[in-house]
């Protein structure tokens, strides 16, 4: 299970590579191992999904990928490089869209391009696109206030695209959404993906969604990788294939077993 | 879906102005009602007989000195005297203030070093600076400006520095992760974070502003509503007090509804 590591691999169709992390956290009863001796390859192209209840590591593995955490042992590269340096090739979509509630969806969008210093028109372009992409065209000029839940996460997935970042991390990124819309999003989701070959590092507690997106899933315990799973679906996917079927059906319960043993 | 929450949303926004147009006319009838009522309560008090006639006078007492202080050019001068030391004390005290919020907001090793003495400055009772003011700079506008200033620009500083704070923490990691420079932080995300508290500042500071002043009118001045207040007050003409008083209220909600004319203007739809 384990992924063999070589060191200085460069890029080899390794787009990330987290080996041997310990993270520790200091707590008021004490410290607590986030990530307990982690290994694990973000393959390029790949979409990945990791999976765990909560406390189980699996956003802690997304934070160290971006850099927001320091690993207190072991190595973290990304696109061969340390973390912090890779993050003009990182985009990082959380369950609260964050977005920014001066600026217009349209204007939402361009943010991340204009951080990084894309000429105004290019930017603009490039935005009104990623907005038509994600179906809001007719909303560029509304506020988040102006928009609903699903919305504002479409917009932050557009924000999180448009800069067409070699690496996506989604921490829950559709948790707070219907069943419906989380649908649509999904749907958008692997289109965009499967256009731009991104690699995408997918944090769910969701198990359905997990099946239904992922190429592989790390399933998260205690601080550990606790086993790896293969999808083998073709795509596209639908759920509801997916739920009737018999091998996507095993894996689930397998996972499920997993989650539910001490 | 998407499309039908849309358009449904779109219709609601076409419906809105005639319907909110009547909800205002509405409430501006309801609120006249209060007014009057309020009228009506004050000239039945004051027939009843249960307030001291040193001190209690009727509406139209008030309204006629009113009348006469208008047109004998006594109001005018003192007017203006007035809203113009509030407008010079707010405006500076508001630059002031919010620079400084700004910069303790920025720069919170400098605000632990600071905050002690900030706090008890502001604590302290300002009235009690008025007479140092009227020494320092004579019986004038600048002794007026100063102790309105005085009063106005912690309010700036508190609220912008509570601004600069209060950036969403999810907005912080988003930017984090984008490797945001320091300048685009500055201009981009705390900027426009902590524009709605300087707003809510500015409310407050302006309207402070001209308690500011009218105080340090009562205390002692040439010109200025507060200094007819004093005088009125002197000679037990009541009636000029309750007249400069509810002209006082007055520009005090001119001042507020164009502070909250100029936010609409400069915040639009940003509807926070």
């Amino acid at each position: 299970m384990a992924p063999s590591i070589s060191p200085a691999a460069g890029t080899d169709g390794v787009a990330a590579r987290i080996s041997d992390v310990v993270m520790e956290f200091q707590t008021t009863s004490g410290p607590v191992r986030g990530l307990d001796d982690v290994s694990l390859e973000l393959r390029e192209g790949e979409f990945l999904v990791l999976v765990g209840r909560s406390g189980s590591g699996k956003t802690t593995a997304l934070n160290v990928l971006a850099g927001l955490h320091t690993a207190t042992m072991g190595e973290v590269s990304v696109l061969a490089q340390p973390p912090v340096a890779a993050r003009p090739q990182l985009g990082y979509m959380f369950a609260r869209d964050a977005l920014l509630p001066w600026r217009t969806a349209l204007k939402n969008v361009e943010f991340g391009l204009e951080v990084r210093g894309f000429a105004k028109s290019e930017r603009r372009a490039l935005a009104r696109d990623y907005l038509d992409l994600v179906g809001l065209k007719r909303f560029a000029d509304n506020y988040p206030s102006q928009l609903s839940q699903g919305q504002r996460q479409r917009v932050a997935l557009a924000r999180t695209w448009a800069p067409s970042p070699k690496i996506l991390l989604m921490d829950e990124p559709f948790s707070a959404l219907d069943a419906q819309t989380r649908e649509s999003l999904h749907e958008e989701l692997v289109r965009m993906w499967a256009a731009d070959k991104k690699s995408v590092v997918f944090v769910t507690h969701d198990l359905n969604e997990a099946i239904t997106l992922s190429d592989r899933i790390l399933v998260f315990k205690d601080g550990k990788i606790a086993k790896e799973f293969s999808i083998p679906f073709a795509r596209p996917r639908d759920l509801v294939d997916i739920t009737a079927d018999r091998t996507a059906r095993d894996i689930y319960h397998e996972i499920r077993q997993l989650l539910y043993q001490h | 879906m998407v499309a039908a929450a849309g358009s449904s949303g779109l219709k609601g926004k076409a419906g809105r102005p005639s319907h909110r147009n009547g909800a205002r006319l509405k409430r501006l009838a309801g609120q006249i009602g209060v007014g009057i009522a309020f009228l009506a309560l004050w000239q039945l008090v004051y027939m009843s007989g249960v307030v001291k006639p040193l001190i209690s006078r009727s509406p139209g007492q008030v309204f006629w000195f009113f009348v006469q202080i208008a047109t004998d050019g006594t109001l005018l001068p003192a007017l203006y005297s007035t809203v113009e030391a509030t407008v010079v004390a707010f405006v500076l005290a508001s630059f002031v203030g919010v620079v400084i919020g700004i910069g303790l907001g920025l720069f919170p090793k400098v605000e632990e070093l600071l905050d002690p003495y900030i706090s008890a400055f502001n604590a302290m009772p300002r009235i009690a600076f008025a007479p140092v003011f009227i020494l320092l700079f004579g019986v004038s506008q600048a002794a007026k400006i100063a102790l309105a200033f005085s009063v106005v620009v912690f309010i700036l500083m508190v609220n912008a520095r509570a601004g600069i704070r209060t950036v969403d923490r999810d907005i912080r990691l988003m930017v984090t992760v984008m490797n945001i420079s320091k300048r685009d932080m500055f201009m981009k995300i705390l900027l426009p974070s902590a524009v709605p508290s300087i707003f809510a500042g500015l409310r407050l500071g302006i309207i402070y502003s001209l308690l500011g002043v009218v105080t340090s009118e009562i205390l002692a001045s040439r010109v200025g509503l507060g200094q007819l207040i004093a005088g009125y007050a002197g000679t037990f003409q009541l009636e000029g007090v309750y007249a400069v008083c509810i002209v006082l209220a007055v520009i005090a909600s001119l001042l507020n509804a164009g502070m909250a004319l100029l936010e609409r203007y400069l915040l639009g739809a940003r509807a926070l």
